[in-house]
């Protein structure tokens, strides 16, 4: 199956764009937008991203887009988080760091007693981040 | 480098293990949940997941936690969805999943064709997490 499962983020106030660019000038890859003109939208909603999509230099995917004009309103929480695991790398650890810029770190990447390091933050456009440094997960769970 | 990035469910109530049961019985896998208790963390519910990770059918991760309000204050919000999409090839599949992770939540904007060609629907399960689902049209 060609099935791909991912975030997908919601701005408020016209910002996606600001924050895919963001993500893009931290992750590398490459970014699509469409904007809401293509869907016949017109005025100064027309460009408001309808659909955004990175897909990073390592292959991760994240999707975003503005609220649409119709029901503007964002709900921000933490409920669900964007996770990043993978093997600690100073790259890595760079992303934590140019991610976390302008916004509030709410646990500082640390050792942890799991043996990986682990931190918390919310980005400055209010979107939670979570980044696990060490091993990969184990790669084939079972019950 | 080795790296992975997906959506991080926070269950609140202590339901994360019917949730990851839930999500498994939809999206098939396997699962492996570490809880509070065999992690050797005091001061929360020792049966309580810590983490749970599934890898579904498909092949895909999702992460799966309780958030104990000993520990951490979670709030729900709609900034983050869930998106799961797919080629037209596997529409069957995704219109199932689709299906059964309504089950008990409620459909926000059903499946049906979207403006920009593909078939397209909005949900919040019954844990409050909310889902996109899109299928590819057949030409793209």
């Amino acid at each position: 199956m060609n099935v791909r499962l991912a975030p997908y983020l919601k701005f408020a106030d016209g910002q996606a764009r600001a924050a895919m660019e963001f993500y893009r000038s931290t992750l590398g890859g490459e970014l699509s937008l469409m904007e809401f003109r293509e869907l016949g939208v017109e005025g100064a909603a027309a460009e408001l991203v309808m659909h955004g999509k990175l897909v990073t230099e390592h292959g991760l995917v994240l999707y975003g887009s503005d609220a649409p004009p119709i029901s503007p309103e964002v709900r921000l929480g933490e409920q669900v988080m964007v996770s990043v695991m993978g093997q600690d790398s100073p790259e890595a650890r760079a992303w934590f760091g140019a991610l976390s810029a302008g916004g509030e770190v709410t646990m500082p990447l640390e050792l942890q007693p799991w043996g990986d390091h682990y931190g918390e933050f919310v980005d400055r456009f209010g979107v939670p981040w979570m980044f696990d440094l060490g091993e990969l997960p184990d790669s084939e769970p079972s019950d | 480098m080795a790296s992975r990035l997906n959506p991080y469910i926070s269950i609140l109530d202590g339901r994360a293990r019917e949730a990851i049961d839930f999500y498994h019985s939809v999206l098939g896998g396997e699962t492996l949940i570490s809880t509070f208790g065999e992690a050797g963390m005091e001061g929360v519910p020792a049966d309580q997941v810590m983490h749970g990770h599934l890898e579904t059918t498909a092949g895909y991760v999702l992460m799966v936690a309780d958030a104990p309000s000993e520990m951490m204050a979670v709030t729900a919000g709609d900034n983050i969805s869930v998106s799961i999409s797919g080629d037209a090839e596997d529409a069957e599949a995704l219109r199932g999943y689709f299906e059964g992770l309504s089950v008990g939540g409620r459909v926000n904007e059903p499946l049906a064709s979207a403006p920009w060609g593909d078939e397209f629907g909005m949900l919040t399960d019954k844990f409050g997490i909310n889902w996109m689902v899109n299928i590819a049209g057949p030409e793209s």
